[in-house]
Formats: structure tokens, C-alpha cells, sequence
């Protein structure tokens, strides 16, 4: 059904000269905040976009206009995945930010975040005083152990397609050589891959001061432990926090997407969360 | 003259398609100037956006689009960015009068231009049934077309029956029968553990083998059951239409009920009709080798039979 107030799809440019594709979402009341989405890595994003298309448009009708975009090197966007790092990232994020305050006319935005996306969110709320409120949905609070993951995804991966079994060190090793890894059919960079297994968001943040949500899947005892350790940071700082960890299943895997699934609690309280920020 | 090399040649716009409520959402590669000689509309594969699975869609759209050929890559109902619901996530989900529509939204703007419909999957599914009703569609390219359905990862089509198995899975489960008696996991405690903790699943597994004894003892028969995406590719086939088949050498199961479903479909050779098999590739070409030469072999058969190769390029 088409929403009731409109929405538009536009290329937009970053501030380093290449195209980023964007979706704004109109609201019909002058709103007093919007709220830009921070998309995960991957195939990831991939699986939760529709989603996040559901949210957008909710948050429409619920008087909150919002950004979707695509980072350098994913989605519609210009470039190769090999271009962007997390500096990168959180570059245009700034720009999407910059870009939702001009159309909205809007001063502060709210950042809601999914899993790196989560990650780049805190870290832009640091140094962008745009950022009136963080919203980080399953975070990914350690990069390192992040990095972990991908990368045994990827071993997994090359043995499927009948590649012989590579050890890790044999895998970074090359990537020392080459500069560039895949993951997932894309080439990331050695940069990205430093940035990203640097990240440690409980003990980086220390600047932003507005209201933080962190929410989770409710049987992730590992992802939780994480995302406490984040709010004690925030806290630390003197943010209001609050936490729910209530998901039975995540929306951001290729289960969830032919199960059509859309956490319909989540983007409620969520919804709810951000009209008081 | 520097100006004039760096002017961009090819437009990319977001687009919104769709007669009346205009519910459809795409991405249009298009020439600056100039009359292109064929448009390649990409369906989406499954639930998978415009973008395709690990960017494929938007890589192939960035290497094929050219002054002579257009792409459109377009966000079906339930997928993406378009405004169009559709609750369904089974392989024939897709609706035909969508991909319908897309081909009137590029015959409008090029009515001289060939159109060729691109789909990995259940994108290539509807790509089918969308062309057995449209007989100008001028080509098709299938990526990783799942001819049977039935058991695979993603929800069945109920367009299937249910217990519909090709002879690559009936001596697939054949032969776990037959380790099953050899090995004597009949006997053994632990195995039934493993497989079924808690019971679950004893009575599917029960009736699933059932099936593939009745299969084996009555003879297998994948050619009595009919749907509309099977009459329509035998159909596209038999009226000798332009089609390139392209599956991962990985991707066993589909590639294999293909080939003994169609096996008059050749793989080498200059006719209108071929596949070929990507290698190390898998059902969405999930490499990066892969994908470059899935992409690759499909501009060439384009380049091949619509002479699409942009010399300023």
C-alpha cells in the first residue's frame, strides 16, 4: 500500500565526491526530531531491509520522518566495498545526517542502529552533535570478536564451494600481502579490517550525553553480557539508558527473510522510545 | 576538451513503476543520450532486493549498462522498496502481471528496444511465466533456476505437491536408506540421539522414506506432475526462444534435476538456447570469482545475440 505521506528515493552526494543512495520518509506533522537508520554489514542488510522499509514507514505514520541510505561500497550506493572503512562509514553517516536535517528541517536526529550499524551510530554520536539519540539493536560492541566471526564464515564458505580448509593466520597472512580480503563475495579492506577488529565500544564512548537504547535477542547470553558492558559505559557518562532484551528471532539472517519476519514488538517500543526523545 | 571525457554516459535514477499506484520500486541504468537496442529487466531473486544477493544484481547492472543497453533492476511486491505487499515467500511467489509491468515501463520509453528478462532463482521462475504470456520478450537469462522445489531451503511452492521428488533426491535418500540398513544405525541408540533429539521429526523422516520406496518399487516419475513453471519453460523451449541457463557447478541439486529435466538444452555450441556452469559456484554465486564469471559469460551470450558491445567502452 502506498504511505500516506510520501517518500523519496535520491542520490545524494558524500562529501568526498561519490553517490550515496538514499530514501527519505515524510511525515505530515512538522516534526521536532527524525531518525536516520544505520544498516549492518553485508548480507545482513540485505536480510533486514524490507524490514527496516516496514519501520520507516511506520515511524512516518507515527509522525517521525526518516533516512535510509546505503554506505560507500554497499546497496545502491557509488563505489566497491574495498573503499569504505568505519572512518567511512561514520563519514556518511554525517552526511546523511546533514542531508535528513536539510529535508526534514530538522536540528537533531535520532541514530537507530543495527548490529555494526549499531557500532557506527555510537561512534558518530561521539563527535556529531546532531545526534539527539542512540537506538543500538543488537550491537556490536566488540569488533574484534566480530572480525572472529566473519571470518570463520568466510572459511566455512570457501570449503563449501570446494576450496581446501585455510587456517586463519594463513588467511591474514595474505591479506598483509594483498591488502584486501573477501567476505561474502566483496572485497574489504586491510584498513577496514583494522578499524573494524579495533572497535570496543564500551570503553570508546565518553562524548555523547543523549538518551541510549540498546536492545537484543533474549537468548544471546554472550550478545547481552556485550551490551551491559555498553550501557555501564554510557551510564558511566552520565546518559539515561535503557535496555530490553525480548526478541525470540533475529531479522537480519537469510532464516528470517523467507519467514517474512518483522520484530513487530521491537519496532513498536522502539517507535514509542523515540517520540520521547 | 578534458571536461567532455569525464561527462558521465550512463544515468543511474531510482524509478517507481506500476500503472496506476505506481507500487513498484527500480533502479534504472540508462544512457545519457541515445536509443539503447535492449533493456535486461533483473527480477528479484526470492526476497532478496534490487541489489541482489552479495550485490550481484547491482555488479552485473554496473558492467552490462552501456548506450546500447538499458537495465532495469526492479523491487517486486513484498521486496525492497515497493510499496506492493505480498505475504507469500515460496519460490512462485513473484507475480507475472508485475514483471508485466516493468516490461511495459521500459517498452514505453524504448519502444524500438529489445527486452530480455534476468532472474537468479525464484527471479528467473517468474521470468519464465512472465514470458510464456508475453511472446516479444526477446530473451531470457536464468541464474540458478530451481526446477523443483520441494525440500530445498526456502519454502516449498504449494503449486508443488508436497511430497514431489526429482530422481537426483530419490537416490539421494535411496542411498541413506541403504546406509541406514548397512551400517545398522537401525540398531544404534546414539544415532537415533543425534538425529532426533527429543523425537521430533521421527514421523516426517518415517513417512519421507515411505515416499522414496514407493518411488523406487513404482518408478520414478518427475514428468506426470505439471505447473505453470514447468509448461512454461518447456513451452519457451520448444518454441526455440532465446534462453541462457547459468548455474554453480556447486550448486548440485538444482544444476542436476536441470540437466535431467531439459537435457536438450546443450551446453556448448551457438544456438539460441544454452547453459553453462560457473565454477566453485554456488546457488547465488557467492564468490567473488564466481560472480565475475557468471556476469561475464552472460554479457557475452547478450553481446553475442544483440551485438550490445559498446565500442567507446
Amino acid at each position: 500500500m502506498k504511505p500516506e505521506f510520501g517518500e523519496e528515493a535520491l542520490f545524494f552526494r558524500r562529501s568526498s565526491g561519490a553517490n550515496l543512495f538514499g530514501m527519505l520518509h515524510f511525515s505530515k506533522d512538522q516534526p521536532t526530531t527524525g531518525v536516520v537508520v544505520c544498516n549492518p554489514l553485508g548480507e545482513e542488510k540485505q536480510f533486514c531491509y524490507r524490514p527496516f522499509a516496514a519501520f520507516s514507514r511506520r515511524l512516518a505514520t507515527a509522525g517521525i520522518p526518516s533516512l535510509r541510505f546505503d554506505c560507500l561500497g554497499s546497496g545502491d550506493s557509488d563505489g566497491d566495498a574495498s573503499e569504505a572503512t568505519i572512518a567511512t562509514q561514520v563519514s556518511d553517516l554525517r552526511d546523511a545526517i546533514s542531508l535528513a536535517a536539510s529535508r526534514f528541517s530538522i536540528e537533531k536526529v535520532v541514530l537507530v542502529g543495527l548490529r555494526l550499524g549499531a557500532a557506527v551510530a555510537a561512534l558518530t554520536a561521539e563527535e556529531d552533535k546532531r545526534v539527539g539519540g542512540l537506538a543500538l539493536l543488537s550491537p556490536i560492541v566488540d569488533g574484534a570478536k566480530y572480525w572472529s566471526e566473519l571470518l570463520r564464515k568466510q572459511q566455512f564458505a570457501a570449503i563449501s564451494m570446494g576450496a581446501r580448509a585455510r587456517k586463519k593466520a594463513e588467511i591474514l597472512e595474505e591479506m598483509e600481502k594483498t591488502g584486501l580480503i573477501e567476505i561474502e563475495a566483496q572485497m574489504l579492506s586491510a584498513d577496514m579490517v583494522s578499524q573494524l577488529s579495533g572497535i570496543d565500544l564500551a570503553a570508546t564512548v565518553s562524548r555523547f550525553r543523549g538518551p541510549v537504547l540498546v536492545t537484543g535477542l533474549a537468548d544471546n547470553a554472550a550478545g547481552k553480557a556485550e551490551s551491559q558492558r555498553l550501557l555501564t559505559g554510557y551510564r558511566a557518562i552520565g546518559c539515561h539508558s535503557e535496555s530490553w532484551f525480548e526478541e525470540t528471532q533475529d531479522y537480519w539472517s537469510a532464516r528470517s527473510l523467507y519467514d517474512a519476519y518483522v520484530p513487530e514488538r521491537t519496532f513498536e517500543r522502539l517507535i514509542a522510545w523515540i517520540q520521547q526523545c | 576538451m578534458l571536461a567532455t571525457k569525464n561527462l558521465p554516459t550512463i544515468e543511474v535514477r531510482p524509478v517507481r513503476i506500476g500503472a496506476r499506484e505506481r507500487n513498484l520500486f527500480g533502479i534504472l541504468h540508462q544512457p545519457v543520450s541515445g536509443v539503447p537496442d535492449l533493456c535486461v529487466i533483473m527480477l528479484n531473486a526470492g526476497m532478496q532486493n534490487r541489489v541482489g544477493p552479495q550485490r550481484l544484481y547491482w555488479k552485473f547492472a554496473q558492467r552490462a549498462a552501456n548506450s546500447r543497453c538499458v537495465v532495469l533492476r526492479v523491487d517486486l511486491a513484498g521486496v525492497g522498496d515497493s510499496y506492493a505487499e505480498n505475504p507469500a515467500t515460496h519460490f512462485d511467489s513473484h507475480n507475472k502481471a508485475e514483471v508485466a509491468a516493468a516490461v511495459d515501463f521500459v517498452r514505453k520509453k524504448w519502444p524500438a528496444s529489445r527486452v530480455v528478462l534476468l532472474g537468479l532463482c525464484a527471479g528467473s521462475r517468474v521470468a519464465f511465466k512472465a514470458a510464456a504470456k508475453d511472446p516479444n520478450i526477446d530473451g531470457l537469462v536464468a541464474w540458478s533456476t530451481t526446477i523443483i522445489t520441494a525440500a530445498q531451503n526456502s519454502p516449498q511452492s504449494p503449486y508443488e505437491p508436497e511430497d514431489r521428488m526429482s530422481e537426483f533426491v530419490v537416490a539421494q535418500h535411496a542411498r541413506g536408506i541403504v546406509r541406514f540398513f548397512t551400517r545398522l544405525r537401525l540398531l544404534n541408540p546414539f544415532w537415533w540421539r543425534k538425529k532426533f533429539p527429543n523425537f521430533e521429526g521421527i514421523g516426517d523422516e518415517f513417512r519421507l522414506r515411505m515416499t522414496v520406496l514407493k518411488r523406487l518399487i513404482s518408478g520414478i516419475d518427475t514428468s506426470s506432475t505439471r505447473n505453470e513453471f514447468l509448461d512454461a519453460v518447456a513451452k519457451y523451449l520448444n518454441d526455440r526462444r532465446k534462453v541462457l541457463f547459468v548455474y554453480g557447478d556447486r550448486d548440485v541439486r538444482p544444476l542436476q534435476e536441470f540437466m535431467n529435466r531439459f537435457p536438450q538444452v546443450p551446453e556448448s555450441g551457438c544456438g539460441p538456447q544454452r547453459f553453462y556452469k560457473v565454477e566453485n559456484g554456488t546457488h547465488t554465486f557467492s564468490s567473488i570469482d564466481s560472480q565475475t564469471d557468471a556476469i561475464h559469460k552472460t554479457l557475452a551470450w547478450l553481446e553475442e545475440h544483440y551485438q550490445i558491445a559498446d565500442e567507446v567502452r
